[in-house]
């Protein structure tokens, strides 16, 4: 794990970083009041045109559907005042009511994709309980894919191609660790008929 | 599943409905023309010749059924290729659903999460960090 700010590696329960001191309260200072966002998306940038506003709310909807645990929601903003994208990104997945209240600890399996237009830059965050199934690199790859798109200025195709390699990905998991659990429940089974 | 697909069956089920009320409605809005007259009864003569010379061709009950069987096969066909479009679209997939993690470790102070992620840099500096690089520095 890397500290959002200094991206300092560390490991365990952690208060804060052991390197620049980063705290969520310490960005409670920094960023102040919430930022007005809505479910699934919001452009703080306007840089979004509305036809292309409602068609990633419908994918993020279709994204909610076939995985009723998660919440995958996009912020974009034109630049985050006296902070990065990614202390901001990490704020805003505890801070925001993305999702719902009792979406704690292990039972957070959200997701937050943070742009900063301006800067140029964009983080990919998620919840405690995604930690055993996506990895960071898993994370890394979904922004390659959209990396070329927002490069290109296209920001609603980056955030949709994002949006389909972690859903991809994410089936891909689930089913394999379903897969998984059938051969425990076989073998386990076959165990007690011994 | 992606937003192209989404846009075909949305634009198929509004396609299946137009056609299915055309077909509910098609042979009453037919099966009107011997009963009502054509034209209101005219004041001059020589509009009612003309009303006379040209009389009211009914639909024989051939062409009706021609015609219905025509709506129901064109609406048949769109209802195949929406279903084909469902199907490709993933749309009725199954739900998938994570065992949720027992205990976490908080880092940071967040409840929700504790800094997980990933981060590129797709515009700015010349020594920026793509995503790319950043898998590297990580190997
Ligand atoms: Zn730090």
């Amino acid at each position: 794990m890397k500290c959002p700010a200094c991206r300092t590696v560390f490991s365990g329960p952690v208060p804060q970083c052991p390197t620049c001191k980063l705290s969520l309260l310490r960005l409670d200072a920094k960023f102040g009041a919430v930022p007005r966002h809505t479910r699934y998306l919001s452009d703080r940038s306007g840089r979004l045109p509305l036809r292309e506003i409602k068609k990633l709310r419908a994918l993020l909807r279709i994204f909610e559907k076939k995985f009723p645990q998660s919440l995958f929601s996009v912020f974009v903003t034109n630049g985050v005042p006296s902070g990065s994208i990614s202390e901001y990104a990490f704020w805003l997945a505890n801070r925001t009511g993305f999702s719902s209240i009792e979406a704690v600890a292990g039972d957070n399996f959200d997701l937050l994709l943070g742009i900063d237009v301006e800067a140029g830059m964009a983080a990919l965050i998620i919840g405690y309980g995604l930690e055993n199934y996506l990895t960071e690199d898993d994370l890394q790859a979904a922004l390659a894919v959209a990396e070329n798109a927002f490069r290109a200025g296209d920001v609603s195709r980056g955030i949709r191609e994002c949006v389909e390699c972690v859903m991809n990905r994410m089936r891909e998991i689930a089913r394999a660790s379903e897969a998984h659990k059938r051969v425990g429940d076989l073998v386990a089974a076959g165990a007690n008929n011994r | 599943m992606n937003t192209f697909h989404y846009r075909i069956r949305r634009g198929a089920v509004w396609l299946v409905l137009l056609l299915s009320i055309s077909t509910l409605v098609a042979p009453i809005a037919f099966s009107q023309t011997n009963d009502q007259p054509r034209s209101t009864p005219s004041v001059t003569p020589d509009q009612l010749v003309e009303t006379q010379s040209r009389p009211p061709k009914p639909l024989s009950p051939m062409s009706k059924l021609g015609v219905a069987a025509a709506v129901m096969l064109v609406s048949l066909i769109v209802l195949l290729f929406s279903i084909r479009a469902w199907r490709a679209g993933n749309l009725f997939d199954r739900e998938y659903r994570f065992p949720p993690v027992a205990s976490v470790a908080i880092r940071l102070g967040g409840n929700r999460s504790g800094g997980c992620m990933a981060t590129i840099r797709f515009r700015g500096r010349a020594d920026t960090i793509t995503a790319m690089d950043s898998r590297r520095e990580d190997s």
